[in-house]
């Protein structure tokens, strides 16, 4: 009786049958259960490298493994990479002021900040020069001493011309033989706090210590011109006693930094293969990757990324419950979930510059799902749109059927292109790719990006429209 | 469309009879898979899961992948809200890495009325003490959270009208262990104000009471103590200092021979800080399998794992693969089969406990406070804990007849089914009898229990517990007795 139904409903043979039993496996409760999961505190913001990353890599691995998917990484489920570490050493940096014959410690986040690498011992007096200006600092004798500096002098904002006059000014002063500057700032009330609360967020950045794939050459700079931001309070202990533009103040400075000894880190993408049953068609393998770290703790704040990208890992997760609901499709599908993201796009670039896939396999497409969770339920974005070169036949067809899954038309999503992690497989396997994304909201990158905001029905959904792509792209020639 | 899919939902959906089908037994104990335990357990004991400890975070991480795993079946929780429940301990215990006595310069006066505008440098450390090592607490109520600094007054030998001194007031006294009783001192000085108490031994002599104190009381303090919580009143800091301590001491706070009159302030201030002791929330998982008959759907058969373990000790991973990871897996697979099986008549509740390891803590917390719905009870417990290992056809259960008070029918039960699983015949557990957590349930609820338990091995309580050793095939059978023996327990009345 139901089967009748259900093949005059969609009028075709049995393969229509057993894609609706497929579609109907995917769940939204059981969608909520694996991101209740992977954002719970307990898996703490997922950062690359950390514990959570791999306990969230084993869970995977475990609902994977159980639905009988083949492990296609080059330790079993796991595709490990090596990531190099560097950054700043905490522990070697410093900063300290010396007047009156007594030395005080400068906080490094509380007191002062700075961007920037390099490693210097620097001491010397400091001269106050105001904003900066060109006529401001004519005349001064510079050599050896940092430069003290009102906040945006030498131009303010973030806009690029803002920028090259800044640049500008460190040039001259670096050519005057300046040790540095110091940028002050006289601001007071919610002003200042908001400054002060930049400085410990620049320090945090600083170090925690960056990441990136080894041997890549690192990104050639000159050689390091220190400017450091000072606090607002040590600023005002600074400006005590309104100096007059040009004048020395009766103290020193000195800062030291170090960087910290370079470190490899082995990393996991987990590759889960669901063979095709075509002898020819079952080498090409489509690829869906969602990637599966996210920020960790900043502060103390557990940043869980349900939506970012919890939403993206557990559609593919659906989509596998799916399949082996549905069995071999003719090509192959590689589920990838890759680690890295957030740190530079790091597990894909490891990934598609040595696919993990079984001898005489080769990829053909990725579709890649970031951030599906959030916003208004009919929203769903893509690209490459129309609007892009790289327009292609993925498009195409998730325009035709996202329709069916509650979604009337797709919006575009191009000024994502080159921020999630079908940039790499595009860049480096030169294959169709596209991004399914539902667009950044008021959580997006912050603690509060919790699992209790998400739309889990909406994920089903999603889930739903990739195994109708998936059921698409099985005719004999691909034409994407 | 919708309406199609909701209606495929549906009777794919757990708890829903299957019409016309004759053996739900058989069906129900052919889902149960070795390989699909096997992925589990790898979760389960891998090393990243630090080997669940009561309490960790790992031992969350175990607790969120079972509800994750039940959810997703459509198992329904059984807890009071959710699949959790959750019970508390207060746990004084001392962590040796922060836990310190530091003699510092006193913080130099403010200059000026006007904050700082830099922070100070912290104040210039004159001794410090490491507790477990210089000194130990008399007492386990000294067991507590702390981080007070005081001046230092001495009080000689703590005799009542040097304690009743005003210098005592906001001070820690320092006095020698000898003389007036220690209750009595500890109270003289908490009448004369004082902050707290260090106590030296006589430093011209040679006995070092503290010493040997030092060395059995730091063990328990390590391991840590549910008590209670402290009496925010009654806390009353005391420390110990060994000899060589007490010396070091007196020569830095300038404590001479002879010692000064009762009164005397000494040089700088002493921080007492104590770390590690607080309340802690843990929780055990509870999934309920409601059962099909109106009136024996309120009689509960309950079935326990531990899912905690030892963690790390003496600086090594304890994955606790066998222990309990393999009765735990074993209660998820039958979560499965449940599911699989439909609803049995009376109802089932799957409960994995935790702090078993440090003496049957979750079993105690639920048996003393169950979550059973209103108008519900339960009537038995069938606990599992370490089934994967040692000879595939060796399985031991207890109450045996030997235990002739305790043998019931849960056991004769077992004894009859197991040959079907490949167990011939059932070897006694008796030994363990008390060891886990049926214990509980046999003490605090008065109801017939057995333990199945496949014994220890050369492994037991040791980091070599891995998952590849685990012969997840004997937890399939042992799952799959489970549900033959609950299947069976199904009759009008229950003869146990």
């Amino acid at each position: 009786m139901l089967t009748l139904l259900l093949s005059l409903l969609s009028g075709s043979g049995g393969d229509a049958l057993a894609l609706e039993r497929a579609l109907a496996v995917v769940d939204a409760a059981d969608v909520c259960a694996d991101v209740a999961f992977l954002a719970s505190d307990e898996l703490e913001g997922r950062d690359t490298p950390s514990q959570g990353l791999r306990l969230a890599a084993r869970y995977l691995r475990a609902r994977v493994e159980r639905l009988g998917f083949r492990p296609s990484g080059d330790q079993g489920f796991f595709d490990l990479y090596p990531l190099e570490r560097g950054g700043l050493d905490p522990a070697r940096t410093r900063a300290w002021i010396l007047a009156d014959g007594k030395e005080r410690a400068l906080v490094l986040g509380r007191d002062y900040a700075f961007f920037g690498g390099g490693e210097h011992r620097l001491e010397g007096p400091v001269v106050f020069v105001g904003q900066g200006r060109a006529e401001e600092l004519a005349g001064l004798d510079l050599a050896g001493k940092w430069v003290l500096l009102l906040d945006g002098g030498g131009g303010r904002g973030r806009g690029r011309e803002a920028w090259e006059e800044r640049r500008q000014r460190d040039e001259r002063l670096r050519a005057a033989g300046a040790l540095g500057t110091l940028s002050a700032s006289e601001a007071t009330g919610p002003e200042a706090e908001e400054r002060d609360g930049r400085l410990a967020r620049m320090s945090g950045f600083m170090t925690r210590g960056s990441l990136r794939t080894p041997g890549r050459a690192e990104e050639p700079r000159g050689p390091e011109f220190p400017g450091l931001s000072l606090s607002t309070t040590v600023s005002q202990e600074l400006l005590r006693t309104k100096p007059k533009p040009g004048t020395e103040l009766g103290l020193r400075l000195g800062e030291e930094r170090a960087q910290r000894p370079k470190e490899t880190l082995e990393l996991e993408n987990v590759a889960a293969l669901w063979p095709g049953s075509d002898p020819v068609l079952g080498r090409e393998v489509i690829v869906l990757s969602a990637h599966y770290d996210h920020e960790g703790v900043i502060d103390g704040e557990i940043y869980n990324g349900a939506d970012d990208n919890g939403s993206g890992t557990s559609t593919l997760l659906a989509v596998a419950d799916a399949l082996a609901q549905l069995g071999p499709l003719r090509r192959s599908v590689l589920l990838l979930w890759v680690s890295g993201e957030e740190k530079g796009l790091l597990g894909s670039e490891a990934w598609t510059r040595a696919p993990t896939l079984p001898e005489g396999h080769r990829a053909v497409c990725d579709i890649n799902i970031d951030m599906v969770g959030r916003n208004a339920p009919d929203k769903l974005l893509i690209t490459p749109s129309k609007d892009l070169a790289e327009y292609n036949g993925l498009t195409r067809l998730a325009e035709r059927l996202a329709p069916l899954e509650g979604f009337p038309a797709l919006g575009s999503a191009d000024e994502y292109w080159e921020r999630s992690d079908h940039m790499n497989f595009a860049v480096h396997l030169k294959i169709p790719v596209a991004f399914l994304f539902s667009d950044v909201h008021e959580d997006y990158h912050r603690p509060s990006d919790d699992a209790e905001k998400i739309d889990c029905d909406k994920i089903r959904r999603v889930a739903r429209l990739v195994l109708r792509l998936l059921d698409g792209l099985q005719e004999d020639t691909l034409a994407l | 469309m919708r309406t199609l899919s909701l209606l495929l939902a549906l009777l794919a959906a757990p708890g829903v009879p299957r019409s016309g089908d004759a053996v739900p037994l058989e069906r129900a104990l052919a889902t149960l898979s070795a390989d699909e335990i096997r992925a589990d357990l790898y979760f389960f004991a891998d090393a990243e899961m630090g080997g669940r400890d009561t309490p960790s975070k790992e031992q969350r991480v175990a607790a969120r992948f079972l509800r994750a795993r039940l959810e997703q079946m459509g198992f329904p929780p059984g807890g009071r809200d959710g699949y959790f429940h959750e019970y508390h301990r207060y746990q004084r215990r001392i962590d040796p890495e922060r836990t310190r006595l530091r003699l510092q310069e006193p913080a130099e006066p403010a200059e000026s009325e006007d904050p700082p505008l830099l922070e100070p440098p912290p104040p210039r450390v004159l001794a410090e003490f490491a507790y477990g090592t210089d000194y130990f607490f008399p007492s386990s109520d000294d067991l507590v959270a702390l981080d007070q600094t005081g001046e230092l007054v001495w009080c000689g030998g703590g005799a009542k009208a040097d304690l009743a001194r005003p210098e005592v007031a906001g001070r820690i006294v320092v006095c020698r262990a000898t003389g007036s009783s220690s209750r009595q001192r500890a109270r003289y000085a908490r009448e004369g104000g004082a902050r707290g108490l260090i106590l030296l031994p006589d430093l011209g002599g040679e006995e070092d009471p503290a010493a040997e104190e030092c060395r059995r009381t730091t063990a328990y303090a390590l391991r840590g103590l549910l008590m209670g919580p402290p009496d925010e009143d009654e806390v009353f800091p005391q420390a110990f200092l060994t000899l060589a301590a007490a010396r070091r001491f007196a020569a830095a706070t300038g404590l001479g021979d002879p010692a000064p009159a009762a009164g005397t302030l000494l040089r700088g201030e002493l921080a007492d800080v104590r770390v590690g002791s607080g309340p802690l929330a843990l929780e055990n998982v509870c999934a309920l399998w409601p059962g099909s008959d109106p009136e024996l759907a309120r009689e509960v058969v309950i079935v326990s794992a531990h899912y905690d373990h030892v963690g790390w000790q003496g600086g090594k991973l304890h994955p606790g693969a066998d222990d309990n990871g393999s009765g735990s897996m074993g209660l998820l697979a039958l979560a499965e089969a449940l599911v699989e099986y439909g609803p049995l008549r009376r109802s089932v509740l799957l409960m994995w406990v935790s702090g078993e390891e440090k003496g049957l803590w979750g079993s105690a917390a639920w048996t003393q406070d169950p979550t059973l719905p209103e108008g519900h009870r339960a009537v038995c417990n069938l606990n599992i804990d370490m089934i994967g290992r040692n000879a595939p056809d060796y399985l031991l259960i207890t109450p045996t007849r030997a235990l002739a008070k305790e043998y019931n029918g849960l056991t004769r039960l077992a004894e009859e089914l197991a040959p079907l699983e490949g167990f011939p015949r059932l070897g006694s557990a008796d030994e363990y009898w008390e060891r886990s957590d049926h214990m509980n349930f046999a003490k605090h609820l008065g109801i017939p229990v057995a333990f199945l338990f496949s014994d220890v091995h050369a492994d037991y309580h040791k980091p070599t517990d891995t998952v590849e050793k685990i012969d997840c095939d004997k937890i399939r059978r042992v799952t799959r007795l489970v549900l033959r023996m609950l299947d069976r327990l199904q009759a009008d009345e229950l003869a146990l």
